[in-house]
């Protein structure tokens, strides 16, 4: 089943008198359950790519479909709150809020969707316990290590059952063996839960465990491989 | 769980929000309890007039307040003051002679006005028999045979002390200069200085008999109530039965008694707006501080779906939080202080010369309406609200990507 479908996306970033063309003239499509790389050279687009996926940012031209419906017309609270319901972040840096435990940053999110004390706790522990962090559910992130906090920005993402999640360069700033964690974390949570994972990232590893690879040049899509 | 995440932001950066915290709690402590000592040292201005000069209720002719016209004078005065000490709401009654004389000794002289009180009676009504000190003499136990009883600034002013004798002169009432010549038997000190220079007090039979006036006359009585509440009641029952008559409660026999708390109050209101004005701008200044330092948090917020007005509510709550725990832990401070002081007192001793040339004690009993405490609550939100508007409306301004693009 379809859940994104991109037209002709272009974004230009204007740099003083100098146009950088960021997208140019995309077209691509995802289906539920993928779990896709994004993938290229620093400047290639990938963030930009990813950030009008997740409604943070406006397209010059084109549109992204998802579930058939546009979002690229979406506005205001009304776009705020279809990212709520629909889509996960996992960010690079900064996902997390300092002064809440684990545990209350993933309860956040589903206290903005207004769910219930009882029930937001219980998926918040759940969650937790899926990505291994079931002994760490009051800890504050300052006492995380950077891939337990990114981990927890996973649970936090899921936590709000999106219809895809959406990760920039999750592993960037992790060794690697924090990385093949939070990696087969993805991985299993991708393959038990079908969750739609579409991440971009420089780390080969990474990269290795895709099962589609979306190569991007100069805002353009350079190839897009799928394994069998 | 948006509350506690405000509480809990606050504590992000201890020092500063301290430092918040303690500007306000300095500002409002010093402020309250600056009020609490004008307010006290109003009151005490008001009671001292109450105890000393008026009382609660004077009843004259008209006539008589116009010019002290000696001649206006109201008959059956015992008859009167004991009908009205029957009153339930009454506390006491006296009457008494007042007459424009001047003062004369060896030494200097100068305008007065004589007093002529039954002892006793007065003194059931009036305090002055308080306001003289143990080697200063009495009220009128001594044993002159013409008494008198005067404050301490016109005794000095004339250079008389106790057992001097005093001449005065005045009026008889046929218009005809006359004098008398007693003695000193008391000095009195209140903290109206006025009042310790220009009146004088002696027995009411003796000036009666030296102005001619007859025995039962009295140009002022006063009334002292059993209860200030009573005020408006008493006077209107009084007015009904003497309806020829003046009569006056002791914010209308001294008008400036009844601007006292009035203005009091007004002025207690700016100083606590100008404190709070300074106590705001410092506010908002820290929250965009913080507004600024969380930029990414912020955005990263609005991006996984926190509305602008969520964000906004947010900033605004944790400014609020800052600013009402300063206020409550000022406000509890100085609520301690003022009844602690409040009950001690606190004693202006350098200041006492000026004070009392302004009709003021120089020992102040720090105090505060309730009232004060409701409208500086309101004060304070509002405060909080208005210095929260700024930084939380900037803080939803914030483009979540580019927010989240920031790398770091
Ligand atoms: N706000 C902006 N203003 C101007 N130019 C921008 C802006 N954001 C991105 N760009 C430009 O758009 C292009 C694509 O940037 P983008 O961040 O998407 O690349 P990226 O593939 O994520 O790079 P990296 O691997 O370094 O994260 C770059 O040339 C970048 O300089
Ligand atoms: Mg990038």
């Amino acid at each position: 089943m379809k859940i994104i479908e991109i037209n002709h996306l272009t974004k230009i970033y204007q740099a003083g008198d100098i146009q950088v063309r960021a997208l140019d003239n995309i077209d691509l499509s995802f289906e539920q359950g993928e779990f896709a790389a994004v993938v290229g050279p620093s400047g290639s687009g990938k963030t930009t790519f990813l950030n009008m996926l997740g409604g943070l940012d406006k397209p010059d031209s084109g549109e992204i479909k998802v579930d058939g419906q546009s979002i690229t017309s979406l506005k205001g609270s009304k776009l705020v709150n279809y990212r709520l319901q629909n889509i996960g972040f996992v960010f690079q840096s900064y996902n997390l809020i300092p002064v809440l435990s684990a545990l209350e940053n993933v309860e956040l999110i589903m206290h903005l969707q207004g769910i219930n004390k009882t029930e937001r706790r219980k998926r918040a522990i759940e969650l937790l316990e899926a990505v291994g962090l079931g002994d760490r559910l009051n800890s504050r992130p300052s006492k995380l290590s950077g891939g337990q906090q990114q981990r927890v920005a996973v649970a936090r993402a899921l936590a709000s059952k999106p219809r895809f999640i959406l990760a920039d360069e999750p592993t960037a700033n992790l060794d690697s063996v924090s990385a093949q964690t939070l990696l087969e974390i993805m991985e299993k949570l991708n393959k038990e839960e079908n969750i739609t994972f579409i991440f971009s990232t420089h780390d080969q590893r990474v990269v290795n465990r895709a099962r589609r690879i979306i190569t991007m040049e100069d805002g353009k899509i350079k190839s897009d491989e799928t394994k069998i | 769980m948006i509350w506690s995440i405000a509480w809990k932001n606050i504590w992000r950066n201890k020092l500063r929000s301290m430092v918040v915290i303690i500007a306000i709690f300095l500002g409002m402590t010093g402020g309250i309890f600056s009020a609490a000592v004008m307010n006290g040292a109003a009151e005490q201005r008001v009671k001292d007039a109450i105890d000393y000069e008026t009382s609660h209720i004077r009843i004259s002719l008209p006539q008589f307040q116009e010019d002290l016209g000696q001649e206006f004078y109201i008959t059956h005065s015992p008859e009167l003051v004991s009908a009205l000490s029957q009153m339930p709401w009454c506390k006491s009654a006296c009457s008494r002679l007042k007459i424009n004389a001047m003062a004369n000794t060896a030494h200097a002289s100068g305008p007065v006005q004589i007093i002529g009180v039954n002892p006793e009676e007065d003194q059931t009504v009036f305090a002055i028999n308080k306001a003289i000190c143990d080697t200063c003499g009495s009220w009128f136990e001594g044993t002159s045979k013409f008494p008198l009883v005067a404050g301490d600034k016109f005794c000095n002013k004339l250079k008389v002390r106790l057992k001097s004798k005093v001449v005065f002169s005045f009026q008889d009432q046929s218009g005809e200069i006359t004098g008398s010549a007693p003695k000193v038997d008391g000095i009195f000190h209140i903290s109206n200085n006025l009042f310790n220079e220009y009146r004088v007090f002696v027995p009411v039979s003796e000036l009666a008999t030296v102005t001619q006036l007859p025995m039962d006359a009295a140009h002022e009585i006063y009334v002292r109530l059993k209860s200030g509440k009573d005020l408006q009641m008493a006077k209107d029952l009084i007015q009904k039965a003497l309806p020829g008559m003046l009569v006056q409660t002791w914010e209308e026999i001294d008008p400036s008694l009844g601007m006292i708390s009035g203005l009091m109050d007004a002025m207690m209101m700016v100083f606590m707006s100008i404190i709070l004005l300074a106590l705001g701008f410092g506010i908002v200044n820290t929250m965009l501080m913080v507004v600024l330092e969380r930029t990414r948090e912020l955005g990263m917020l609005k991006a996984i779906g926190m509305t602008r007005r969520r964000i906004f509510n947010m900033i605004m709550l944790e400014t609020l939080l800052l600013t009402v725990t300063g206020a409550v832990v000022g406000i509890g401070f100085s609520v301690f202080l003022v009844s602690y002081t409040g009950s001690t007192g606190i004693d202006l001793g350098n200041l006492s010369e000026g004070l009392e040339a302004a009709g003021y004690a120089s020992f102040i009993y720090p105090s505060l309406n309730p009232m004060f405490f409701v409208e500086l609550a309101v004060l304070v939100i509002i405060t909080g609200i208005s210095a929260a508007l700024f930084p939380a409306r900037r803080a939803t301004r914030l483009n979540a990507a580019e927010a989240v693009r920031i790398e770091g």
